[in-house]
């Protein structure tokens, strides 16, 4: 419910200002050439709408599968997988709404379509002769490696688990719609690289 | 040498605007003096920070590559120099091409050019991700820019800035040296002052053939170079996809959208409004499509060989996983997190595979469309460009109204150039037109842009 | 020491899996090709300092892009062939995701929905102690793969308690990237002798075509290996077994697994864990520290930068071509062509120096030297060679030939002299620049070497030694078995070892009848 307000509210504050999600009128002299009546592409909305012709609800997420809770288990296994460590109940509330809009695609009838990989889908892989061409130099190998022993890469002690503690509260990420208080990345300022390492 | 030098004026002179990331003043000089000796005309060329450039360094606007220098070329960067094109700098973008804004980079932001500043904490979005290439041309420093075009990222600035975006066909320029967004959908791409010098760099570009260092390049067909050129609009084919007067569109952009058509209409054209109702679910399948990938190309960052290294240093796991949390941004590590998710055995059918086959479904019905129509018209945004305290105040989520515009040609593949056709009414910011053609048909896709160009 | 003690632990388990269980065991083999360059980059792969073989591509460079290499692909298709794979139509690179120190991509660009060949069905001949038949087995293959190898990691361990561990790992990208081949099998073998057999079968295959070097210890062949127990024909949970770097290892680590999941099952509540064991110097199974199979999730997807790899007809042909024209390997020329059992074949084979004398003498034999006789009198010869410390087996030509002249006339000599002739022969004929002799059948002749088997020319000589060893006579006469012998003995050498030890028993018999 609040979540639908929202975005109604977010949107007709937009609309009033550049008459996005209005009906359209052409310049002065202009025809019009392109139906004037915005078409719905936000599924959500989509479906509000239909719901509401029908039933009269507002809004009816039941057409798409449930979204499963996010879990400890869940943010500390998707961590090691990444190597990357959430920093905040935001982040993991992020990775909730990516899922969600992934869901949209529940709605889309794929049976007997087959997976689309690439654009050139009967190209052939090139294959190459066997003949040596100059490897690397080694200043090259190593120009921007940040520990060097000898000839070799270092890196610390191997095959420990990444350590992933608990530590975010899965009410707040679980409803971050209705309770989350998103906080906007900011710029930084503006500066050049410093000068390539020699 | 001149123009050369004139560039570099022009470069400090809108330093304060962040386009560059590394000025390489020294080397577009040297690289001048030996075009020059070898009796070609040098022009300046700004280059995206993405990709690699073995004299200076390749940052991608992230702390991770912050000192990055690469020990070779990008394919398309070595054949622009060897055509006269001198490397005036390499320009700033959102972190590894992430975004539409060009804000949020590590060595802070791109802020337009387009008209003066009013404050120095917020700015007009110059667009992304080659936002920096962008205002490069729009700024007059330099002739072309290189960007990258993985949702909009060469089209969406170009339209922002007033000037010509153009993404080939998938495959057309070599990807070898680009860092990869996404591979099946980058493509590198030209920002130019028009349609026609859009075409002009992308054939110097693609004289010596297909690149073998890339395994995915297909070469433009000879004969459609000429047999596809159009000289006029009579007669041309075009259609008006309704999905693109989406609820997100702004009056502006539906306003010179609607002008263009009228115009082609007069020039002779047979406009014909179409249905890809399968573009509503876009936005979604790229999402997916594009985390997958990124959580991929992104796992190679563990600072060992290269890259941000963290001082912590108790396990492999802890050094990789603090170095890569300390030094990626927020969109990244966001990205990474849904790729990983939706590359998980338990959900890659549901999430990955399902993506990929809604892409088979619009690219179906986009080739489908070509062939009832010759282009395909549409906003190249939601509007002219956004000023940063807006996308602040809506956390960033205008960046995916804009994608929605553009990511289709990726998904797809075919060609999409973004032209200027206007003003907007309040703040006569830039308003872009994009035009989509058939695979392989960048030739004609060129031309109608340039024909319709002069008449507007 | 230690192989008696798992051999007797095999034993027991064979006679108790009798009852209930039932070993079960898989095997995934990589194969390291012997490419001059890796598999995406044309970065060369000769031996080097470390990462003095690394191309952009092998370290990672982001942007950069794999090319795949032709010789590959052959030599992939060569394989294919000889492991009677179907090769479809075209096969396609995944991408594998794990994060390792000397992986440096975060990935391994491998196949793993669609190889470049699979459902294969190889045949080999499995043989156990020398006692046993051998017997023909036919491996299930279920796929076999194209991937990337990874690099080296040098862990440097500090065991100094103090908090400032020492501790890390160098890494090296030399082997990054390199060829391997993946063969996977169905978990069809019952035996650890199953399993090698295969792997030594494999091993002399691909040294054979050259596709690779295939040296276990240098990491040219990796074998890894499943094992469960089924339980009354249930199956069992399966461990994996890695860094097997010997043929040896490998049976003694399979053995000892398959001990060790016994003795647990064998309790009631005993339960195996699925994880991956590694092996210590003693052939025993341990626990690896590596994550638990069930948090790993490689997330496979398409390898986006390679289009799908069409595997073209002439390509295939190609690969046969080769194959014909290098013919059949050592191991089966052997055991085909020459008659040697599979066992023989094997070993013989494996010896490089063996291979070479076998095929000298094959070379000379004529048609009566059989296949066991050569065996047979090769045995004989590493004998005497243990005892004068010669060198085994001689490398001349020219020994070679008295080797089989000898053996085809082994009829007309008698044992020892045979044995005699062998001895002086091998120890003065080693290596060819020594041959200062004459042929055999010369010498033997000039001396005359020959076998006496005139009864009554033995009969002789044994009035003749009886009357001349009176006291010993004596001795022979009242029974004396010991003296018997040394009679015999004595014969023998008066004979200058030309009557054959039967035959002079028997002579000393008849004559004490009479």
């Amino acid at each position: 419910m609040n979540r639908f307000f929202k975005i109604v509210l977010t949107s007709t504050r937009r609309a009033s200002t550049n008459g996005s999600g209005k009906r359209k009128t052409p310049f002065e002299g202009d025809k019009v050439h392109i139906p004037d009546e915005p078409y719905n592409s936000k599924v959500r909305f989509f479906i509000c709408f239909k719901k509401k012709l029908k039933h009269g609800i507002q809004i009816d997420e039941s057409l798409l599968s449930e979204m499963p809770p996010i879990d400890a288990k869940l943010i500390s296994h998707l961590e090691r997988l990444s190597l990357v460590r959430f920093d905040s109940e935001q982040a993991v509330a992020n990775l909730r709404n990516s899922i969600r809009m992934a869901k949209r695609l529940e709605l889309v009838d794929v049976e007997d379509v087959e997976p689309m990989h690439t654009v050139w889908e009967s190209q052939e892989c090139p294959t190459f002769d066997d003949v040596e061409e100059e490897p690397l130099p080694i200043d090259k190998v190593f120009r921007n490696a940040a520990v060097r022993f000898d000839d070799f890469f270092v890196t610390p002690p191997g095959n420990v688990p990444l350590e992933s503690n608990e530590r975010f509260d899965l009410n707040v990420i679980n409803k971050w719609d209705t309770i989350g208080k998103p906080v906007a990345p900011e710029a930084k300022t503006i500066r050049l690289a410093e000068g390539r390492r020699k | 040498m001149q123009r050369i030098e004139s560039a570099i004026e022009k470069a400090v002179k809108f330093r304060r605007h962040g386009i560059f990331i590394s000025e390489t003043f020294d080397l577009a000089r040297t690289q001048a003096r030996e075009a020059i000796q070898k009796g070609i005309t040098p022009f300046p060329v700004a280059v995206k920070d993405c990709f690699l450039t073995n004299t200076a360094n390749t940052t991608c606007a992230s702390q991770m590559l912050e000192n990055y220098c690469a020990p070779v070329n990008a394919t398309i960067v070595e054949r622009i120099v060897a055509n006269g094109g001198c490397i005036i700098g390499k320009t700033n973008l959102d972190e590894f091409c992430m975004g539409t804004s060009s804000a949020l980079g590590h060595f802070g932001p791109v802020k337009s050019a387009v008209k003066e500043e009013d404050s120095p904490d917020d700015w007009i979005i110059p667009g992304g991700s080659s936002g920096g290439s962008a205002v490069a041309v729009q700024a007059g420093i330099v002739d072309l820019a290189l960007g990258s075009d993985t949702g909009g990222s060469t089209r969406n600035p170009a339209a922002f800035n007033g000037i010509y975006g153009l993404k080939p066909t998938y495959g057309v320029l070599s990807r070898y040296g680009l860092i990869p967004l996404v591979n099946s959908l980058d493509s590198p791409s030209i920002l130019a002052t028009s349609a026609e010098k859009c075409w002009k760099y992308l054939e110097i570009m693609t004289s010596k053939g297909i690149d073998a260092a890339d395994s995915t390049s297909v070469t433009l067909p000879e004969e459609s170079k000429e047999s596809s050129r159009i000289s006029s609009l009579k007669g041309l084919k075009v259609g008006i996809p309704i999905e693109y007067h989406n609820e997100c569109l702004s009056e502006d952009a539906w306003r010179h959208w609607n002008r263009i058509v009228g115009i082609l209409k007069r020039e002779g054209a047979i406009v014909r409004v179409i249905s890809l109702p399968t573009t509503k679910y876009s936005l979604a399948c790229y999402s997916v499509i594009a985390a997958a990938d990124v959580a991929s190309n992104m796992a190679r960052y563990d600072s060992v060989a290269y890259g941000h290294r963290s001082e912590k240093n108790e396990s492999t796991y802890e050094m990789y996983a603090t170095s890569r949390s300390e030094s990626l941004n927020t969109v990244v590590r966001r990205r990474i997190f849904a790729g990983n998710y939706f590359l998980m055995k338990q959900y890659r059918k549901l999430y990955l595979d399902k993506a990929l086959k809604v892409r088979r479904l619009i690219t179906d019905e986009m080739l489908a469309a070509f062939n009832e129509v010759d282009i395909l018209v549409t906003p190249t945004a939601t509007g002219p460009a956004p000023k940063y305290s807006q996308l602040r105040d809506t956390l960033f989520s205008k960046e995916d109204d804009d994608d929605y515009f553009t990511q289709a040609a990726n998904l797809v593949g075919i060609p999409a150039i973004s032209i200027p056709v206007g003003r907007s009414d309040e703040d006569g910011l830039p308003i872009g037109v994009q035009l989509m053609a058939n695979r392989l048909n960048d030739r004609a896709l060129c031309d109608v842009a340039q024909i319709l160009s002069g008449i507007i | 020491m230690w192989r008696r003690r798992f051999a007797t632990s095999a034993a027991t388990t064979t006679v108790a899996t009798v009852s209930r269980f039932k070993p079960v065991i898989g095997l995934e083999i990589h194969v390291q090709l012997n490419t001059r360059t890796k598999l995406f980059s044309r970065c060369p792969t000769s031996d080097a300092s470390p990462n003095r073989r690394v191309a952009p591509f092998d370290m990672a460079t982001p942007g950069t892009l794999p090319a795949l290499n032709h010789q590959c692909v052959h030599r992939a298709l060569k394989m294919s062939r000889l492991l009677k794979c179907h090769v479809p139509k075209w096969s396609r690179f995944d991408r594998k995701h794990y994060f390792y120190a000397d992986m440096p991509a975060g990935y391994q660009i491998t196949q793993n929905e669609y190889p470049i060949a699979r459902d294969g069905l190889f045949g080999y001949w499995v043989f156990g102690e020398e006692t046993d038949t051998p017997y023909w087995k036919e491996v299930e293959i279920v796929q076999l793969q194209l991937e990337q190898d990874s690099g080296k990691t040098i862990n440097i361990l500090d065991s100094s308690p103090s908090e400032s561990s020492e501790s890390r790992s160098l890494i090296d990208y030399n082997r990054a990237g390199c060829a391997l081949i993946e063969i996977v099998t169905s978990p069809c073998f019952e035996t650890a002798i199953e399993a090698i057999r295969f792997v030594q079968t494999l091993r002399l295959l691909i040294i054979h075509h050259n596709l690779s070097d295939g040296e276990l210890h240098r990491g040219h062949l990796r074998v890894d290996a499943n094992v469960s127990l089924t339980v009354d024909g249930k199956p069992g949970t399966r461990t994996e077994i890695k860094n097997m770097n010997s043929i040896r290892t490998i049976h003694t680590a399979i053995n000892f697994e398959i001990a060790r999941q016994f003795e647990i099952l064998s309790n009631s509540s005993g339960k195996v864990i699925r994880e991956t064991r590694g092996v210590d110097s003693e052939g025993r199974t341990v626990p690896m520290r590596e994550k638990d199979a069930e948090d790993t999730d490689y997330r496979f997807m398409v390898e986006p930068n390679l289009p799908i790899l069409k595997i073209r007809k002439e390509w295939m042909e190609g690969a046969e071509r080769e194959l014909e024209t290098q013919g059949i390997a050592d191991f089966e020329w052997l055991r085909d062509r020459c008659g040697f059992d599979p066992r023989s074949s094997i070993h013989i084979a494996e010896e490089p120096d063996l291979l070479a004398f076998v095929k000298r003498c094959v070379r000379f034999k004529d048609s009566g030297v059989t296949a066991d006789e050569i065996l047979y009198w090769m045995r004989e010869l590493k004998t005497i060679m243990q005892r004068s410390k010669g060198n085994y087996p001689p490398k001349s030509d020219f020994f070679a030939k008295q080797f089989t002249t000898l053996i085809h006339h082994s009829g007309r000599l008698t044992r020892l002299r045979l044995l005699d002739l062998l001895r002086f022969y091998a120890t003065s004929s080693e290596s060819e620049e020594d041959v200062l002799l004459e042929d055999v059948m010369e010498f033997i002749d000039k001396n005359d070497f020959w076998r006496i088997n005139d009864t009554e020319k033995i009969d002789k000589f044994v009035e003749e030694s009886m009357a001349k060893n009176g006291k010993l006579a004596e001795k022979v006469r009242s029974g004396h078995a010991k003296s018997f012998n040394k009679m015999r003995n004595l014969m023998i050498e008066t004979s200058e070892k030309r009557i054959e030890l039967e035959d002079a028993e028997d002579a000393i018999r008849r004559f004490l009848q009479r």
